[in-house]
């Protein structure tokens, strides 16, 4: 058969296709002779036909409508993404040198980079980029400057930086979003070497002590993005049984989310920042052979002094790189993390103001890296860099922030901040709770050891509580 | 925190997401069907009401293809109020309704386009001659970027049979481009 009469192309070309159907496509064109050309030329066709589309007028409700909406929900509205904004954008695309554009386009097309947006938008938002952003390049393995944090007490190296190279391509996406069209691009840079393709037996997992992680040296792997989890849902069920004096189904309680619904003490980003990270590395406490990875991120409380606690901070996306060398396994605990990271389809998050966000790691660690072990700090040392890529919401930036761990930060988890004890100890309540603990060390002692002293301030009382819950749960298990 | 646990609206969260994803897309392809930028704006105007209205656990998951589908079924809707809408069959809804357009606008969008090159217009022209049907789906993939699965929920049938539509179109537009 023609593979060209075949719609699974189409379907590949228009990114349809699921893992197992991409790789049967992919094995029938590697046999093909010059389907690479094809594909090239079919997906410049797809973005001719979305370019073409694009040349439609942006159409909106009026700004009256849309207020009007926004009043019903009690929102007030944000400036930026008023039509205004989007008509002088526009009638500033019109403004453009042609032949400029027209040199723009046949690049990026030799880039084969699906474009959603027209070109001479690009362009004008790169041209805007030289006055906006500054010139800092994040690469592989390029070392950014080192800004403004302490490194001191956890090792964790900012490195403050905009994208250049893909600064084009954030941009791109940014208008895309303010176009309203088109899937997030999520520039993918490796600070750990280019990962290896992916084997269709093992997809990317890694078996260690009978259970599976993801493994980072494979494509698709290195990447693991966490949620911001800001539904409170699995605590409200949590604290509606223990209120009733009952155990809820550990399999109807998000162990992330419960995670998320405590507060913690995380730093505040300094101002003009919108995120701080804050992460640390601590041995697990229900498994020896096994490391925590704790981080929390702080979103920048930007109303504080404002009547209204709105949304903020959207467009948000964070994510975690991890050091093949260091690490041979991971997972995000309480999250369904079996997919696979997917540049061009991983969802925004939305993070509130002030908000903070709490992801945990286990992690498998290399053989010889171990606590002693001492390095000179370069990409090498580095267990893992977090990355949040977020649209300033004030004046429309699109931001990266980047952090790195140092694997000589590990701690003994007796001796981890007390932020990174209370998550654990919520983590392996959840875990015990769902019927997840089995084999491993972890108990209802144990995670009451853990919350027990790391009450930290404590302000709204939450922390107390749960450790009362802690010990209910505990005799209620031990009558069954 | 700082602060006791926030109050939030998860309805107000998913409305303002949906507003500043999909209020370009959602009035472009009301548009496409009604012909006309005011109806179009009350179809969409409509939509975002009704998404408030509902509970965001239920439609979060799939709200791409619940607000198109909500919309395209208010646009229909408005046709059939106004009695433009004669017995016909789904495919030429588009054709009667791409006849009704608003001098003004099409005007203003003949300016558009005739600031585009001339390959870009070769291919509008193409789009526009393709079955009504074929149209819809095109518009609803390359222009509101809707997944194959998303289309076949808003239009009803099946992805498979989107994922056909698609290839036909496509392939005919390369072919004619050829």
């Amino acid at each position: 058969m023609n593979i060209e009469d075949d719609p699974k192309l189409t379907a590949y070309i228009l990114n349809e296709l699921d893992c197992d159907e991409e790789s049967v496509i992919k094995k029938q064109l590697s046999e093909s002779e010059g389907s690479n050309a094809l594909i090239r030329e079919a997906k410049e066709y797809a973005s001719m036909i979305r370019e073409a589309y694009d040349m439609d007028p942006a159409h909106r409700m009026t700004s009256q409508q849309r207020e009007g909406i926004l009043k019903d929900s009690e929102i007030v509205a944000v400036t930026g993404t008023s039509p205004d904004k989007m008509l002088s954008f526009r009638d500033g695309l019109k403004s453009l040198d042609k032949e400029k554009t027209e040199a723009e386009r046949i690049n990026v097309w030799k880039k084969s980079f699906p474009m959603l947006v027209s070109f001479s938008a690009a362009a004008l938002v790169i041209g805007m980029a030289v006055v906006l952003l500054k010139h800092e390049q994040i690469g592989a393995g390029s070392k950014s400057k080192i800004a403004q944090k302490p490194l001191d007490p956890f090792s964790v190296t900012v490195l403050d930086s905009d994208t250049t190279d893909e600064q084009g391509r954030d941009k791109l996406s940014w208008v895309q979003r303010q176009m309203g069209v088109g899937p997030v691009k999520f520039p993918i840079t490796y600070r750990y070497g280019q990962p290896k393709p992916l084997n269709e037996i093992s997809e990317g997992l890694v078996f260690l002590d009978g259970e599976s992680f993801r493994n980072p040296a494979m494509e698709g792997q290195r990447w693991s993005v966490f949620p911001s989890n800001v539904s409170s849902k699995s605590y409200d069920l949590l604290r509606e049984f223990m209120l009733a004096g009952d155990v809820p189904d550990g399999k109807n309680v998000h162990i992330g989310s419960l995670i998320n619904a405590f507060e913690y003490d995380y730093e505040y980003p300094n101002s003009g920042e919108k995120f701080a990270i804050n992460a640390e590395v601590a041995n697990c406490p229900w498994d020896q052979e096994r490391w925590l990875i704790h981080i929390g991120v702080r979103a920048a409380d930007i109303n504080k002094n404002k009547e209204k606690d709105i949304l903020l901070v959207r467009e948000v996306r964070m994510a975690v790189e991890f050091n093949p060398d260091r690490v041979a396994g991971y997972r995000l605990i309480g999250e369904d993390d079996t997919k696979k990271f997917d540049a061009n389809n991983s969802p925004n998050q939305i993070v509130l103001d002030g908000q903070a966000i709490t992801a945990l790691y286990e992690i498998v660690p290399m053989e010889g890296t171990d606590f002693s072990e001492s390095l000179t700090r370069n990409a090498d040392s580095e267990l893992v860099s977090v990355r949040i890529d977020y649209t300033d919401p004030e004046n429309k930036d699109s931001r990266s922030l980047i952090s790195s761990i140092s694997h000589k930060s590990a701690v003994a988890w007796e001796e981890a901040s007390e932020d990174m004890r209370f998550a654990t100890s919520v983590a392996g309540y959840g875990l015990l709770l769902g019927g997840y603990g089995k084999g491993s060390l972890a108990t209802y002692d144990l995670v009451l050891q853990l919350a027990k002293d790391a009450l930290g301030e404590d302000k709204n009382g939450q922390r107390s509580e749960f450790i009362d819950w802690i010990k209910k749960t505990k005799n209620l298990e031990e009558r069954r | 925190m700082s602060a006791s646990p926030r109050v939030i609206d998860p309805s107000a969260v998913l409305l303002r997401r949906a507003l500043s994803d999909f209020e370009v897309p959602l009035t472009r392809y009301a548009v496409s069907i009604l012909g006309d930028i005011e109806r179009s704006r009350d179809a969409v105007q409509d939509t975002f009401i009704k998404l408030y209205a509902q509970d965001p656990k239920k439609v979060e998951n799939k709200l791409k293809a619940w607000i198109f589908t909500v919309c395209r079924n208010r646009c229909y809707d408005i046709l059939k109020k106004e009695k433009r809408m004669k017995r016909l069959e789904g495919d030429e809804v588009h054709a009667l309704s791409s006849s009704i357009d608003d001098p003004a606008q099409s005007m203003a969008r003949a300016e558009d386009r005739a600031k585009l090159n001339s390959d870009l217009r070769k291919l509008l022209s193409m789009i526009e001659e393709l079955p009504a049907r074929q149209r819809e789906v095109m518009r609803l993939k390359f222009q509101a970027d809707l997944s194959y699965k998303e289309i076949g929920e808003t239009l009803e049938i099946t992805t498979s049979n989107v994922g056909f539509i698609v290839h036909s179109a496509f392939k005919k537009l390369r072919e004619a481009m050829n």
